[in-house]
């Protein structure tokens, strides 16, 4: 035995050899490193290129702020913020976005709220049936509600067939078709399952004996509404309320195909019309103000959540459920519920999947019934001569949309599960706390807002990256980039279960790293891969924003091609192509709730 | 077969903590059955977990079998899958998505052992640990038991030369925990391989242990044989962690202290007669007569607890000087008592009984006080056998 008899400390070095030692033979630092170095890219290197485009005078623009070509410049936050024209390019959009934001909020809130309290506190008739019915418009895009929509009550104004109400011979004012009130309807009805899902979750958990507490006391029904259950369930209302905020701030596809026919702009559309006009640094702005606002939405709900951790009552596991009896109040309360599964799902649902096999809209005779926008051929249009699942483009478009989100989202649930396993292990807290705060960091950026900063970076050649603009790759990138929260989210707690005994007694058997991944990690953590896949699989084959700003037509998805259908007034087959994606989003979705029980609710609160 | 070799490691697990381990050093030898004792959190997982190169070293040196597996200062390390030392888990860690067969059989796959072989090992340690036609279970459908028992077939399959066992039978029954301890006996002698097992069971640590480290707050308070623990007891904190019922304490200055000492024939020494220097009494080293021509101590039986086969007595000492003192004291015996509860009775304390710390916890020796001969018809003292060797 070596006695050391110096008492003395080892010196600062000698630490810092002996874990670079340890360092050495666990690959932990390296994948974190490299994990850092491709969200950087993927992630930071985008949203900082177009802050800094904000600034900068783009090519083309040199004439009209007179400057040279990549030169400081607050000429484009001039324009936007306090030109002539800002009132009508950003003020009036900015008002328009704010205005449908907090609106199809409240309204979310408050019917979503109601019906996650009778679906899991009341005796509710078929409240099981229901539960799953009104979930149903999550899982499909919330444009599909647009078109159901227009399919139903767009009327004369901008040519191309009328809608079902029309024809049927009454006429609608403007206001009914287009621009704010569909487009809060609609987003409304987007976001109700949204409370349901949270809310219903915080209401589950919250131990009835506690309401019981109350009434034991004397409390009357009102009060223990105000004084109990209120106060607990505010965290769960406030988180439910700012992620609706901050999502509706960046809708880009309801406003885009209910608001341009009467000209109403929010600024997601703003900034797509910007990118459109080749107008690069206007439309950084509007994607910072989109960014901005998303971002203090969530900080702000980081700041609540905290807060509300300091009374966290909730999670009794013996929770008892005991569910109010509805007495009298059973029958107007199930037939809300109805209403609402009628509104929410079968009217649009049913809507457009009739309106693909009939010829002239709302029309119900039998001869004008046709299965030709589906299966017909040689058919006297000037495009699409085909039905859709007989025309190449579909097929093309489809192709192309599975294999690139597919192949993007099997990255995105790789990375996001070694992401999990390096936020969990790695030795340097650094490495965890920046890996945990960059894959989270899209969530906080809209859809579109991210598209540009993509398309900003990318489009151009960067060293030995050739300009990707109208490749798969930049779609590929952009995708695996925009569905990291939901992928290492989904990493992140799936690791956290685990615990690292597991992996250490295998350590100790003899396993290295990649035998330790290939034999325990993957395996144990298989459906949780699945779902990190699957996540992001559904959320990225409904995407619109992406797409549409980074697609061309050679590049084109299902999502561009339905949008295109739609300019061209091919309602019927875009409408067919909308239902082909809703149902790959509803299979996606059936599935990750074989694999996880609680699948949704737990994927969108961790 | 190699002995282990802990010199001066420390393991700070955050700064702003007090150190999981602070420089601990010790030596197990090989073949020894080493028992790391000490209450919860004072850092033996730890321990085992730096062994194993699970955690890694704030400082010190780990070597086994002479050669260095972790040492900071030379900034060495080996990582545990190198080490070839067989490590139970507390929490067993089984890999939930593999059949008992197959848990046991990975490590062995590792090594490449052929499958014939392989097969046969298996059945060998299904056999042994009485897991038999659980074979295809997964992990979730074992009782906690035999979840241990697989976490204790894995890791002895691969026949390990340094074997970390981490409270490996504190889930069982006392049925199976006797067989276990016996075959884990039996392992030891067959095998001769080094062992180092955690619990915090100290009854445990003495009858299956040759040698037993005791820890608390992440320091080593004393290693020594099981009856070097007991009978020897380093510190305060050893004496009153092992034995059941624990130890009685009381100030050397109290008047019943001073009493037991000088029947005993023995006297303070002068550096240790201060107010907070202690006496420990071992209950079952205590003696009660009724006869006050014993110069016992005056003491009132307080309660009488039977707890099968032993009584716990409880007794209260009023002091006979100035203040109004009194002390609470616990008596063990295996005969029936003869007294009642409130009856008077006059108490003595064998010599191997007494311990005395010092005002920081230290043990010290008692001397030998020659005009009083009591002691004579006594046992002969025991106690402090080393260190007042030098006064006889
Ligand atoms: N990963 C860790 N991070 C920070 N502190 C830790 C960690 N692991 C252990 N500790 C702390 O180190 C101390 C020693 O822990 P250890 O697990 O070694 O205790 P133990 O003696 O095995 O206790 P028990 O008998 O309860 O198993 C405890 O105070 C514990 O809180
Ligand atoms: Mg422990």
């Amino acid at each position: 035995m070596s006695v050391m008899t110096d008492t003395a400390c080892s010196t600062a070095w000698q630490r810092w050899r002996y874990k670079l030692e340890i360092a050495k033979r666990a690959p932990t630092i390296f994948i974190g490193l490299a994990l850092l170095f491709i969200f950087g890219w993927l992630i930071v290197a985008p949203i900082v290129n177009m802050m800094m485009e904000m600034f900068t005078v783009q090519t083309g623009d040199e004439m009209r702020v007179g400057a040279e070509a990549g030169q400081f410049t607050s000429y484009y936050l001039e324009r936007v913020f306090s030109s002539r024209m800002s009132s009508i390019i950003f003020w009036k959009p900015l008002w328009n976005t704010l205005m449908v934001a907090v609106i199809s909020m409240v309204l979310s809130m408050i019917i979503g709220s109601i019906l996650a309290w009778l679906l899991v506190r009341t005796d509710l008739m078929g409240r099981k049936w229901l539960s799953t019915a009104l979930i149903i418009p999550f899982m499909l895009p919330a444009w599909t509600f647009a078109l159901a929509w227009t399919t139903l009550f767009k009327n004369a104004t901008i040519g191309g067939q009328p809608g079902w109400v029309e024809n049927m011979g009454y006429q609608l004012p403007d206001w009914v078709s287009y621009g704010v009130f569909p487009t809060i309807v609609i987003m409304t009805l987007n976001y109700i399952p949204f409370v349901i899902l949270l809310v219903g979750n915080a209401l589950r958990r919250l131990d009835s004996q506690l309401e019981e507490a109350g009434k034991m006391l004397g409390a009357s029904r009102p009060k223990i509404a105000l004084s109990i259950v209120f106060p607990l369930m505010r965290p769960a209302l406030m988180s439910s309320a700012l992620l609706i905020f901050a999502d509706a701030i960046g809708e880009f596809s309801v406003p885009y195909v209910l608001g341009l026919p009467v000209h109403f702009e929010t600024l997601a559309t703003s900034l797509y019309r910007a990118i459109g006009t080749q107008q690069t640094g206007v439309a950084a702005v509007f994607a910072a103000v989109i960014l901005v606002f998303g971002i203090a939405t969530l900080a702000l709900d980081a700041w609540m959540m905290r807060e509300a951790r300091r009374f966290a009552i909730i999670g009794s596991k013996g929770a008892m459920e005991r569910r109010q009896s509805l007495g009298i109040l059973q029958w107007p309360a199930t037939i809300l519920a109805l209403v609402m599964v009628f509104i929410g799902v079968v009217a649009p649902l049913g809507a457009l999947a009739l309106s693909t096999v009939m010829h002239i809209p709302g029309r119900f005779e039998f001869s004008n019934f046709t299965l030709d926008y589906w299966i017909g051929t040689n058919l006297d249009t000037i495009a699409m001569q085909n039905g859709i699942l007989f025309s190449s483009e579909f097929w093309a478009a489809a192709w192309s949309s599975i294999s690139i989100v597919g192949s993007a989202s099997i990255c995105a649930g790789i990375l996001g599960l070694l992401t999990g396993y390096i936020v969990l292990r790695s030795p340097l807290r650094v490495v965890s706390v920046t890996l945990r705060q960059v894959t989270f960091f899209p969530y906080l950026v809209p859809g579109i807002a991210f598209a540009v900063a993509f398309l900003t970076l990318f489009a151009v050649p960067h060293g030995p990256i050739p300009a990707l603009y109208g490749t798969p790759i930049i779609l590929f990138l952009a995708l695996i980039a925009d569905q990291m929260p939901f992928a290492s989210r989904a990493g992140i707690s799936a690791m956290t279960q685990l615990g690292s005994d597991v992996e250490d007694s295998a350590r100790v058997s003899g396993a290295g790293w990649c035998r330790r991944m290939y034999s325990i990690i993957i395996p144990i953590q298989r459906n949780a891969l699945v779902t990190a896949v699957l996540m992001p699989f559904i959320s990225g084959i409904k995407g619109v924003s992406l797409f549409i700003i980074l697609a061309v037509p050679a590049t084109d998805v299902l999502t561009t091609f339905s949008i295109r259908l739609i300019d061209f007034n091919y309602t019927q087959a875009a409408n067919a192509v909308v239902l082909m994606i809703a149902l790959i989003a509803l299979l996606g979705t059936i599935v990750i709730n074989r694999l996880t029980r609680t699948g949704l609710a737990q994927g969108l609160e961790s | 077969m190699p002995n282990i070799t802990l010199n001066n490691i420390s393991k700070r697990y955050t700064p702003d903590h007090p150190p999981a381990v602070d420089q601990v050093s010790m030596e197990i030898e090989d073949g020894a059955f080493m028992c790391v004792l000490g209450p919860s959190g004072c850092g033996k997982s730890t321990i085992l977990r730096m062994i194993a190169g699970l955690e890694n070293l704030t400082d010190g040196e780990i070597a086994v079998a002479g050669k260095s597996l972790d040492h900071v200062r030379k900034g060495i390390f080996v990582p545990p899958e190198k080490r070839h030392i067989g490590l139970v888990f507390q929490s067993y860690a089984l890999w939930p998505h593999m059949t008992v067969a197959r848990n046991i059989e990975f490590g062995l796959k590792l090594q490449k052992m052929p499958a014939q072989e392989r097969k046969q090992r298996v059945a060998d340690m299904i056999a042994m640990l009485k897991i038999e036609g659980l074979e295809d279970r997964y992990p979730a459908q074992l009782s906690g038991g035999q979840q241990q028992r697989v976490a204790l077939a894995r890791t002895l399959a691969m026949n390990p030369g340094v074997l970390l066992l981490d409270e490996p039978l504190s889930n069982l029954d006392a049925a199976l925990r006797l067989s276990m301890r016996a075959e884990l006996t039996r392992l030891h002698k067959e095998f001769g391989t080094t062992i180092v097992f955690v619990t915090h069971d100290q009854w445990e640590a003495m009858t299956l242990a040759t040698k037993i480290a005791v820890m608390n707050k992440g320091t080593l308070q004393q290693i020594g044989t099981p009856d070097d623990i007991y009978e020897r007891p380093a510190n305060r904190f050893v004496a009153e962690f092992i034995g059941n019922p624990p130890i009685n304490m009381l100030p050397v200055t109290s008047s019943v202290a001073q009493h037991l000492i000088n029947i005993s024939g023995f006297s303070i020494p002068s550096e240790a007669s201060t107010d907070q220097a202690m006496l420990g009494l071992r209950p079952e080293g205590l003696q009660l007569s009724t006869d006050a021509s014993g110069k016992g101590f005056p003491v009132v039986i307080s309660d009488i607890m039977p707890t099968g086969g032993a009584w716990i007595i409880e007794l209260q000492a009023n002091a006979v000087t100035s203040e109004n003192e009194s002390f609470s004291l616990v008596y063990t015996t295996q005969t029936p008592p003869l007294w009642r509860k409130g009856e008077h009775v006059f108490l003595r304390a064998a010599p191997h009984a007494m311990h005395l710390f010092s005002k920081d916890g230290e043990r010290q020796s008692l001397s030998i006080n020659s005009k009083t001969a009591a002691f004579a018809e006594m046992k002969t003292p025991n106690l402090c056998k080393s260190k007042t060797e030098d006064i006889l």
